[in-house]
């Protein structure tokens, strides 16, 4: 067990900071992690050379040697999920179409990183275009889960959530469209956070749905996700809907998880109980946090939520329709495998190598949008589906105005063995109904860990907040952690990732 | 053009028309896959169209200016 990688990013910080350890030492120690897990995880698409990875780590030696003013995290190491562009590493979008794609540019958020000298690892599996909650959609193959390998890591951000908690970085960052940070959060047993929409730049994040998407932290603890944030939030200029500049951004160096802010803290929770489908090992551990919370001094306010199934038919056909937008940029003329590289515009040309290299969960969802956005079926379908989501913002705007956050379930259900999620598309989309509405409101999630199943699967545990609330988010998160333990420690305790 | 009354299920004419819309190539397998399944996918998102709408209804939030087309492309 790479022990070293498994500690949480402040105290890394700090003995980084103190030169107790090296950056190169920190990176040595990731690079033996991977290559001892000889690729049983899938978690990785492309890598920086080991001489590229302490080329970074020496810089950040040499700075943190120097005195230079750095950021907290200079010299750790991370990963990025392939949806984020990044210049010197291929970025496919686990995707046969984008074979070959070279962004000559970083996104906005892994250059703030590399800036602050953090050092990049790689990129990471996920499912094809972020479309998936198991990473099985990848045209690379699922992610294992290092919890249990015959199990998916979820998505789609899972080869982010695989390598964090195999221990073969520090942190990671994923994107979060409709739960995929939060859900491969919760099946390995991470922090991960939405933000609030806007907060980070979206600028090189390849767009899945642009008005859902968000690019987000995935770390051991609370705490360390706000330290990543603090990293990468703010206005861009690359990114009309990031924040506006000049705009006050949460206070993220705020969060320290004490305790006693748990006194008197009011938790939403839904007086009508959780969806029909939530495994009731999964209601009575939420509802165990829930009691913890309370133990500790939090008052409970039952809550009515807005309805769930409304919530992820509007989501599906909006993020669809986007989808069908965004990916009829595709045409595989200049990316792709390579004997089907050629300038043929032809229509039947196009649809034969589109059809040839999106994977079939891709397809379904682009003939999907395509339905709802087509003449016709528009008004009834996609702008059935906008009302809905304004709808479902004035009801969330209500919920939240009384509480501090809203205790739910991640996800309804367990980690799913590998090749037993994919047959029922329907089954898939419904078992996002605790996540989505985040996204479509845009109001800032985080996922965090609340204990083991009875056969020792991850369980987490959700906390929505109004927009921009993000950093109290996290306090109460790592308040929740420095109370009960339920981070790194926890995974020591029960012996992480068996032995990958 | 007016809206459309999907009383009928999602068939394989259907299908085929939002394939070429999408400049996707599908096989026969996997058309016959993906009909039954954006039939069950589509009936069951039916309930959308008798929600009642907000007072607000063309004020969405995040609104992007990535899926503002109807059009048959």
């Amino acid at each position: 067990m790479n022990t070293l990688i498994g500690t949480e990013l402040w105290q890394l910080a700090d003995w980084l900071k103190t030169r107790q350890i090296s950056s190169r030492e920190l990176c040595l120690a990731a690079l033996a992690a991977i290559e001892s897990s000889g690729g049983r995880l899938n978690a990785w698409l492309d890598r920086c050379s080991k001489e590229q990875v302490l080329a970074q780590a020496a810089r950040a030696d040499q700075a943190l040697a120097a005195g230079q003013p750095v950021s907290p995290l200079a010299g750790i190491p991370f990963a990025v999920k392939d949806t984020l562009c990044t210049s010197g590493l291929a970025t496919t979008c686990a995707s046969a179409i984008l074979q070959g794609y070279h962004p000559g540019y970083d996104a906005t958020a892994v250059s703030r990183l590399l800036q602050g000298g953090s050092v990049l690892i790689g990129k990471t599996n996920c499912d094809e275009f972020a479309m998936g909650r198991t990473s099985e959609s990848s045209a690379a193959g699922p992610v294992r889960n290092p919890w249990d390998p015959a199990r998916s890591a979820g998505g789609s951000s899972g080869g982010s959530a695989a390598a964090v908690a195999a221990r073969q970085v520090c942190f990671a960052l994923g994107s979060d469209t409709g739960g995929s940070v939060r859900q491969p959060a919760a099946w390995c047993h991470l922090t991960g956070l939405k933000p609030s929409y806007g907060l980070v730049s979206r600028y090189g994040l390849v767009a899945h749905a642009s008005s859902l998407d968000q690019i987000g932290p995935m770390a051991r603890s609370a705490r360390d996700c706000a330290l990543v944030m603090a990293q990468i939030a703010g206005h861009d200029p690359q990114d009309s809907t990031s924040i506006a500049a000049g705009q006050r951004i949460p206070d993220f160096s705020s969060v320290h998880g004490r305790t006693d802010q748990l006194e008197g803290l009011t938790i939403g929770w839904p007086d009508g109980g959780l969806t029909a489908e939530t495994d009731p090992e999964i209601s009575r551990m939420i509802r165990q946090t829930a009691d913890r919370f309370k133990q500790r001094g939090a008052v409970l306010n039952p809550i009515s939520l807005p309805p769930l199934d409304l919530a992820v038919s509007a989501y599906y056909l909006i993020a669809c329709a986007e989808a069908s937008s965004n990916l009829s940029r595709y045409d595989g003329t200049q990316t792709g495998s390579s004997e089907q590289r050629h300038p043929d515009q032809t229509g039947e040309a196009l649809a034969e190598r589109r059809g040839r290299d999106l994977g079939l969960s891709v397809r379904r969802r682009v003939l999907l949008g395509t339905y709802a956005l087509s003449a016709g079926y528009y008004d009834e379908w996609y702008l059935k589906a906008c009302q809905v989501r304004s709808r479902q913002l004035a009801e969330w705007l209500r919920v939240v105005e009384n509480c501090d956050a809203v205790l739910l379930p991640t996800t309804p259900d367990l980690p799913s063995e590998i090749g037993v999620s994919s047959a029922d598309p329907l089954t898939r989309y419904l078992a996002d109904a605790y996540t989505v509405p985040a996204n479509l409101t845009g109001f800032p999630a985080v996922s965090f860990p609340c204990g083991f199943s009875r056969t020792g699967l991850p369980v987490g545990a959700q906390l929505i907040g109004r927009p921009l609330s993000d950093a109290r988010l996290l306090d109460i998160a790592a308040a929740y952690q420095t109370a009960t333990g339920f981070r790194a420690p926890e995974s020591e305790r029960k012996g992480t990732a068996h032995g990958l | 053009m007016p809206a459309r009354d999907r009383t009928t299920r999602i068939d394989p004419t259907e299908l085929e028309r939002l394939a070429r819309l999408a400049q996707i190539h599908l096989t026969e397998d996997e058309s016959r896959l993906l009909t039954g399944e954006l039939d069950v996918i589509l009936t069951h998102f039916q309930t959308i169209r008798s929600a009642e709408s907000p007072e607000t209804a063309t004020d969405q939030t995040n609104t992007s200016s990535d899926a503002k087309t109807e059009s048959e492309q």
